[in-house]
């Protein structure tokens, strides 16, 4: 019975021998064998549901398994069927959808039947079973099976055509697959194939057009990519020049570009496994995770040429359909921008990648928010804003298609193309798609990274959409005079609050927007009102100082104000009461400009002049009184109390106060004045470093770089070797700033690392962003940073996961003379067959230091084995040292990946190889026989006298025993060197001609 | 069935039945009696650890491939602690893709605090009431790591256990 059933699923399904056979198959087998115990006795046992079922299974198994019979068989089950085989169609549809890839081929076959019969027969649902095997042919897959299936499927709907235009939505169904599918099919053994689809589909097209037209923008994204094909490009003339004679009420592109597509076409073109895969990817794995899962969908899916189709399909399904919930959406759960990226970043045709990014940008361009969901404009926003650190090259690629498609996508309907964009990013910031903190390090990033693409006002011309044409040819950026176009619209700016405003809206969006996570407005911190009614507590002297910084425009005068306004604040009797709190509410309302300027100088590069005018305000003229007065003075203590209460509502004062010390050298003694400053704030002070530089960093990066050689030398132990501080530099600096930071380090001017704690710091270090990673191994270089500390962190890399870290490794050692030290770290690497790490710096120094590496390869490999343990196992000689296994797995490595090696034939290696295979167990000389035989091939002369050697230095080795390992190995180098040295001189003219000695 | 989460797993343990996924399939090594054998790395949510596969099973599993192993056993080779299917044990792929694994802790590193327990264990003169006499702490992983040396007596039966497999 049991063998049985296993020779019936052998028939019925494709299954590699692992595979289980799950509950499905198991089912399926079960209810044959009931069908033919009781194949004449179906009436009789169709009496009760159960039974019922099971001869429907048992039947519907035979069809699929016995082609000869299955006329037979189907005739009997629809006399023995009770539901009009709705219990049959709801298994077929099981067995499709979750089934489907495992049936073997006569099955596929026998399903292919059964189906013209039920749709001979009229049996309802079978257009549910057609639709779900459309879903089945897999997009940018020609494999013949895929192909088989898509051309069986096409025949069978070409012989039912009357049956199905009956189904409305099977029929656009069917149109949207062919479409999509005869982009796959472009071969020329294909043409067959692809013509009948192509007249299929046109028909189709032509004689249902009003059904088709609900497809909406995605049919013309499809249409677009076959518009080149004659016939289509018939009914894309007509399309343009007579819409009506398609169907009565069509009007043409725009009205199909303003329909959104429905997700089931967008779902409908993965098949269910591709479905289930980025369903579970993007609802189940954390952020982090990802990439296994993601290089099992590649190879599986994305890794043939043709596959480059599929990107297409599957971002559209992601922007479209995966519309994760607010849980997700909180949760560590990867997000869509970066399976995105990750779908972007595969793409190896410009072709596939330019229809990916047009995939991607595809409900931007008829944005409207009534009909459409942010969910499905999302996603490019958060790719560009998240790349633009890491992926730099992603971003400018995909803002430069968006500029481009904006006038190149179709342009009699340009206005509305841009008008679309606009209010997509009209919408990504009312709905706060992006974090606001993060919206405003976005436009500093943006204006740092692209300065040609912001006009010279320093105002980001690049969001307010269709003002710039870039051409591919020249790098320059025609911009059209932006103001024409913001009379009418309010256009959509990521504008900085010191830019001028246009539109009072936008105005508030925009205060909105900054008031979530930055300092609050002066307004909110004191209303006018009561800024009126408080000033009038304070007595003349404040108050007047107050009011002429308020309202005076001089700046020499307001600086006078500011300094009448310390002395008589520090006069004031009851100061220390509650007085402070108010008076520095009335004093950041009075400076409220001070905090909204930029500070560094904007002259390239800034002279001691510029740097002098940019502490001349009012502020400064208070950091200045500070730092002035003597430690021991009292009236130092109500001034850093004034200071510590404004910093609660400005966050800038630290980072200020530190500017200040600099530009004004008032540093000499260990910036004294800040570190007062952060005791009085009560923190301690890499806290408020890290905070005060954070703040710094978001908003002027200049002035942190400027602040940095400053920072490490007078908090030298409080900041060397931070990892957070490292990792806050890195993160915002660009390639001019690290540069600065190098020429600094050069200088002598900064010491950012120190040997203590420095492994952990390179540990931190893995976690970080690519660029991230590579700013700190320059910073790494431009120290000189022995190797020793280092390489203590090589066990712990892997070769695929920490590239960064390992490439940069690669290159130090590449400096390096290869040392017993270094040697030891190198070897204690796995040996992997992926891993080319040690391979290639052994063989790079094969070439560099031919001689120092033999022998310290040889030294490496007799030395003795100084386990005292081994002793215990008595009666075994002298084995193999582990490490010198392990270098033999490397040296195997290294004579595989270069035959010809001549490195191998060096005299002090020949000599550890045939010493080393004295001591191995057969299993390792098995396994390492090739890389003896490179020791037995050599010249049977040589052999004979590396014999003697071989046992004079076993002798000396074994006096040596006693001595220390490094004594035993400098020993026997020199031995060896003298006793080689007449045979060698032969040897390497006629072997070895690379050597110059 | 009880099935056990690999981080669970201790050298010696028999009878195990476990799901895990196959995240990489190393390439196969041929016995002296011309069994394929290929070290896989597999994970759970709990851990990840290496698998012993041989012969058939092995050429057709895949990463990414969910399985589940039944009367598998765990056992120490070259120092690391190795997952093996026993006797009337088998390997059998019951999905893809679709299941969670932490890629952290590899039970098969070596781990030096297991070598010196089961060194401990193997002191032939070992007095367990005296436990604080640790084998050298220089290297204590080494008389196992080595293939040649004779291994501990637990782990030779086991390791003869696996030719018997195939006798069957």
């Amino acid at each position: 019975m049991d063998a049985n059933k296993n020779a019936l699923i052998n028939k019925l399904l494709n299954l590699s021998p692992i595979e289980a056979k799950d509950e499905i198959d198991e089912n399926l087998i079960n209810g044959v064998s009931e069908s033919e115990a009781h194949d004449t006795l179906t009436a009789t046992v169709c009496k009760s549901p159960v039974a019922h079922e099971e001869v429907c299974l048992g039947l519907l198994i035979s069809i699929l398994v016995d082609s000869q019979n299955a006329a037979r068989y189907y005739r009997d089950l629809t006399y023995v069927s009770r539901d009009g085989l709705a219990f049959v169609i709801s298994s077929l549809n099981l067995i499709i959808l979750e089934r489907y890839t495992k049936l073997s081929e006569s099955t596929r076959s026998q399903l292919l039947w059964l189906l013209r019969e039920m749709i001979k027969t009229s049996i309802n649902g079978t257009d549910s079973l057609v639709y779900n095997l459309l879903r089945q042919i897999a997009g940018g897959d020609i494999s013949p099976k895929n192909i088989w299936l898509a051309e069986s499927l096409l025949d069978l709907l070409i012989e039912n055509r009357l049956w199905l235009e009956k189904f409305n939505i099977l029929v656009t169904t069917v149109v949207y697959t062919y479409l999509r599918l005869i982009v796959d099919h472009g071969s020329t053994l294909l043409t067959n194939l692809r013509q009948k689809e192509i007249d299929f589909c046109v028909s189709l097209l032509r004689e249902r057009f009003s059904d088709c037209m609900c497809i909406g923008r995605d049919l013309v994204r499809l249409l677009q990519n076959v518009a080149r094909i004659p016939e289509f490009e018939q009914l894309w003339r007509d399309i343009y020049d007579n819409p009506s004679s398609l169907a009565p009420g069509f009007q043409g592109v725009h009205q199909l570009m303003t329909t959104r597509t429905s997700r089931k076409f967008l779902q409908c073109r993965l098949t269910p496994d591709m479905e289930k895969k980025i369903v579970y990817l993007t609802s189940q794995v954390k952020f982090g995770q990802q990439k296994r899962y993601q290089e099992w969908f590649q190879r599986q899916y994305l890794s043939t040429p043709e596959s480059q189709s599929l990107r297409c399909d599957l971002i559209r399904f992601i922007c479209g359909v995966i519309h994760p919930s607010n849980e997700v959406l909180c949760s560590d759960i990867i997000p869509r921008w970066a399976i995105i990226g990750w779908i972007l970043s595969s793409c190896t045709s410009n072709v596939a990648a330019s229809n990916a990014k047009l995939s991607l940008f595809y409900d931007w361009l008829f944005y409207d928010p009534e009909k459409d969901n942010i969910m499905n404009i999302e996603p490019a926003i958060l790719v560009m804003f998240h790349s633009l650190r890491s992926h730099p090259v992603i971003t400018v690629t995909l803002l430069d298609f968006l500029c481009r498609i904006m006038t190149n996508f179709h342009p009699p309907l340009n206005a509305q193309i841009k008008q679309g964009i606009n209010t997509s990013f009209h919408q990504i910031l009312e709905k706060r798609v992006l974090p606001p903190k993060l919206d405003r390090e976005l436009r500093l990033l943006l204006r740092e990274s692209f300065p040609e693409f912001c006009s010279q006002s320093n105002d980001l011309a690049l969001m307010q959409g269709g003002d710039i044409i870039i051409t591919r040819d020249s790098p320059d950026i025609i911009i059209d005079a932006p103001n024409s176009n913001h009379n009418s619209e309010p256009e959509p700016r990521f504008s900085d609050d010191e830019v001028e405003i246009i539109s009072p809206k936008k105005t508030r969006s925009v205060k909105e927007i900054f008031n979530n996570c930055h300092d609050k407005s002066v307004n909110e911190i004191l209303p006018k009102a009561d800024f009126d009614s408080l000033i009038e507590q304070f007595n003349e002297d404040i108050k007047s100082s107050l009011l002429s910084l308020l309202h005076e425009k001089d700046n020499e005068i307001r600086c006078q104000a500011m300094e009448k306004f310390i002395q008589a604040a520090l006069q004031e009797e009851d100061f220390e009461q509650e007085n402070p709190y108010k008076l520095v509410l009335c004093l950041i309302y009075s400076l409220q400009d001070e905090f909204t300027r930029q500070v560094y100088p904007q002259t390239v590069p800034p002279d001691d002049e510029a740097f002098e005018e940019s502490i001349g305000t009012p502020l400064f003229v208070m950091f200045r009184n500070l730092c002035q007065t003597a430690e021991e003075d009292p009236n130092r203590v109500p001034i850093l109390n004034i200071l510590a209460e404004m910093s609660s509502h400005r966050r800038s004062i630290g980072y200020l106060l530190l500017y200040f010390m600099k530009v004004s050298k008032f540093q000499d003694n260990r910036m004294s004045a800040y570190r007062d400053y952060v005791k009085t704030l009560g923190k301690d002070l890499m806290t408020a470093l890290l905070s005060d530089l954070r703040v710094c960093q978001e908003e002027d990066v200049k002035i942190l770089c400027y602040l940095l050689p400053d920072i490490y030398s007078c908090f030298h132990s409080t900041v060397v070797n931070n990892a957070e501080l490292l990792n806050l530099i890195v993160s915002c600096i660009d390639s001019t700033q690290l540069q600065d930071l190098i020429c600094y380090i050069l200088q002598g001017d900064m010491i950012m690392f120190k040997k203590d704690s420095f492994l952990s710091l390179l540990n931190a270090s893995l976690e970080w962003e690519t660029f991230e990673q590579f700013c700190l191994w320059q910073l790494i270089a431009a120290h000189n940073i022995p190797m020793e500390y280092v390489l203590p962190i090589l066990p712990k890399l892997e070769f695929q996961t920490h590239a960064e870290a390992l490439t940069n490794i690669l290159l130090l050692l590449k400096r390096e003379t290869p040392s017993q030290e270094v040697m030891k770290h190198i070897v204690n690497r796995d040996v992997k067959e992926s891993d080319s790490f040690v391979v290639s710096v052994l063989k790079y120094w094969t070439q560099e230091h031919c001689d120092k590496l033999a022998d310290l390869i040889s030294g490496y490999l007799m030395k003795p084995n100084s386990t005292g343990k081994r002793k215990r196992q008595t009666g075994i000689k002298a084995q193999l040292s582990q490490n010198a296994e392990q270098l033999l797995m490397h040296l195997d490595q290294l004579r595989q990946k270069s035959k010809t090696l001549s490195f191998f034939n060096h005299e002090a290696i020949q000599n550890a190889l045939t010493h080393v295979q004295s001591l191995c167990t057969e299993v390792q000389k098995t396994r390492f026989s090739d890389l003896f035989a490179l020791a037995e091939d050599y010249d049977p002369k040589p052999v004979a006298k590396r014999g003697k050697t071989t046992k004079s230095r076993g002798k000396s080795k074994q006096v040596e025993d006693s001595n220390s390992d490094t004594d035993a190995s400098e020993e026997e180098t020199i031995p060896s060197k003298s006793t080689k040295q007449p045979i060698s001189r032969k040897k390497r003219k006629a072997l070895v001609n690379s050597d110059s000695d | 069935m009880d099935t056990i989460n690999i981080r669970d797993l201790k050298p010696g343990m028999k009878n195990l039945n476990l799901t895990f996924i196959v995240l990489e399939v190393g390439a196969p090594n041929t016995t002296k009696e011309g069994h394929e054998v290929r070290t896989c790395k597999i994970g759970d949510k709990t851990a990840t650890m290496n698998i012993s596969v041989w012969d058939e099973a092995g050429t057709y599993l895949q990463q990414g491939d969910i399985c589940r192993l039944i009367k598998g056993y765990a056992s120490i080779w070259k120092g690391c602690l190795t997952l093996y299917t026993g006797k009337g044990g088998e390997i059998k792929k019951i999905g893809e893709f679709c299941m969670l694994f932490s890629e952290v802790p590899n039970m098969s590193e070596p781990n030096p605090e297991l070598m010196s327990q089961i060194q401990s264990k193997l002191q032939p003169n070992n007095d367990i009431r005296n436990p604080a006499l640790p084998p050298p702490s220089s290297a204590p992983a080494l008389p196992m790591q080595s293939p040649t040396a004779a291994p501990p007596p637990k782990t030779k039966t086991k390791r003869d256990k696996r030719p018997a497999r195939e006798n069957l």
